[in-house]
């Protein structure tokens, strides 16, 4: 199952932030891994599971376009 | 991998032992967009056992699963609901060797971003609170304690994504 979308933190408060995905904005906790805004992130039952470096991020994003939506549909 | 012995809780409910393993997946599912908030939600209660949801809509959202589920099932004359198959996949590697053959989407991804989605076998090394912090193979992780309520360290655990989801008995000592 399971391969995750990455994010970038957009700002953080506590151990919360909010992440962006596209046009998207997700509040996630920090707990497990604590960010900074701008770092990239996986995120798993709404905790930052991994931090990501920007290549690797654009990477695995640009990996999410390209499947169609059979593929998509094929880890969970 | 292979585990001698079965998890603490022998006789788990077989809807709260999928719905555990699989709930930390379910974000994937929800920033797909193929499920919503409210069912992201129920998913989160019925895997703390604060609600129930019918075994055919949990075999409607997690659809990918449910096919290597039956397969397993259909190979040990079993129903895909049955504990045992449930554990031989997510508790002893059938779940990690999907994933190790490259199936669908997993072909295309780095083997150290896939490797985020296996179900690992650690060790309780520290609690703070609700956090647990677990080490497997020298990889440290911290993850949430929520399903394994009374871990300690020192005790075994499976983990998943972000969460502790069971207790393992201990190993033999020889």
């Amino acid at each position: 199952m399971c391969l995750s979308i990455p994010g970038r933190i957009e700002k953080t408060d506590g151990e919360t932030a909010v992440v962006g995905y596209g046009n998207e904005r997700r509040t996630v906790s920090t707990k497990l891994v604590p960010c900074a805004p701008g770092e990239w992130v996986v995120v798993s039952g709404g905790f930052v599971m991994q931090k990501l470096s920007e290549e690797d991020a654009k990477k695995a994003l640009a990996l999410w376009d390209e499947a169609d939506e059979r593929e998509r549909r094929s880890c969970c | 991998m292979s585990v001698s012995a079965g998890p603490a809780a022998e006789r788990a409910d077989p809807v709260l032992y999928f719905l555990r393993y699989s709930y930390p997946c379910a974000f994937v599912l929800l920033q797909q967009r193929r499920i919503d908030e409210d069912t992201y939600r129920l998913i989160r209660l019925a895997a703390l056992g604060k609600g129930h949801l019918e075994k055919g809509f949990i075999e409607g959202i997690f659809s990918a699963a449910f096919r290597r589920l039956r397969m397993v099932a259909e190979g040990r004359g079993k129903d895909p609901w049955d504990l045992d198959v449930l554990q031989a996949y997510f508790r002893d590697g059938l779940h990690n060797a999907c994933i190790d053959r490259g199936e669908g989407m997993y072909a295309r991804f780095s083997e150290g971003f896939r490797d985020l989605c296996k179900v690992r076998h650690a060790t309780v090394v520290a609690r703070h609170a609700d956090v647990l912090e677990v080490e497997y193979d020298g990889t440290r992780r911290r993850v949430v304690a929520e399903f394994v309520p009374d871990a300690k360290p020192g005790d075994r655990v499976t983990i998943h994504h972000t969460y502790a989801i069971e207790k393992l008995r201990k190993r033999p000592r020889s």
